[in-house]
């Protein structure tokens, strides 16, 4: 994910229309814990008031990737 | 109004019992953390992966192989999009011989300049093509670990209070939040 779908300009556009962190899973026990990641990579989208609105697990091609997050991103 | 953490916490479907217990901790460890260190200087990335040209990475080095011409060069296996390295015109299968003035013979030869780097920095790099076994001398600027390497989108690790922050962040701004987590080997 991170060397070939995060970088991808589609991806990119995307990602500037959300407020976007990462976790460091090894240094960061406790979000990971909380986003219940068990498995890397993941992406956990999440509404300003917590809630989770999809999880994105494994690897995704970065066109499908963005398409998903724009799904998302309109969903309420 | 900025809703705590511990509120936001109430309302996740996860392992929220166990969170409580552990967060006033987790918050206080990051606070006293915070007091102590100042915060980290970003660091120097080149944006490529690698891999030594000889393998002789675990051996020390003896006065011979100090004098001899050993095989010189750093191998790269991979360049990420948009990054120092792409931007350079540095591409998968160059041998990378010399990082500013440090002949390259193994990776930790490579990564031990780039902590000493400061992001921004320009450096020369030395290289043979691997298309037309050409040597070439191509300038690098360096960028900073978080997100740079990527342009556009703006990134911190999240901790609890930076995923607190990028909440309150994301109510502000009508937007929604995402959190990627990677592990070494993505």
């Amino acid at each position: 994910m991170d060397a070939e779908t995060y970088p991808h300009e589609s991806v990119r556009a995307e990602l500037a229309k959300w407020v976007f962190d990462r976790v460091d899973v090894e240094g960061e026990r406790g979000v990971a814990e909380l986003l219940q990641v068990s498995a890397v990579p993941v992406a956990v989208a999440l509404t300003p008031d917590g809630r989770v609105l999809r999880r994105f697990e494994g690897h995704f091609q970065a066109r499908k990737f963005a398409d998903l997050l724009a799904e998302v991103r309109s969903s309420r | 109004m900025r809703r705590p953490f511990s509120a936001v916490l109430n309302e996740l479907p996860v392992k929220a019992t166990l969170m409580k217990l552990h967060l006033p901790v987790l918050l206080l460890a990051s606070a006293v953390a915070f007091a102590e260190e100042p915060p980290k200087p970003k660091r120097a990335v080149l944006g490529l992966e690698s891999h030594a040209a000889a393998q002789e990475e675990e051996e020390p080095l003896g006065l011979e192989e100090v004098l001899v011409d050993r095989v010189c060069g750093v191998v790269v296996d991979k360049v990420a999009e948009g990054g120092a390295a792409a931007k350079a015109g540095i591409k998968a299968g160059d041998v990378l011989l010399q990082f500013g003035d440090q002949k390259l013979f193994t990776n930790d030869d490579l990564t031990d300049q780039l902590k000493v780097a400061k992001p921004g920095a320009e450096v020369k790099v030395r290289l043979k093509r691997s298309d037309t076994l050409k040597e070439e001398t191509v300038t690098v600027t360096l960028t900073a670990e978080d997100g740079a390497a990527w342009p556009g989108v703006e990134w911190t690790y999240a901790g609890p209070e930076q995923l607190d922050d990028a909440l309150a962040e994301a109510k502000k701004a009508g937007k929604k939040v995402l959190v990627g987590a990677s592990g070494a080997e993505t």
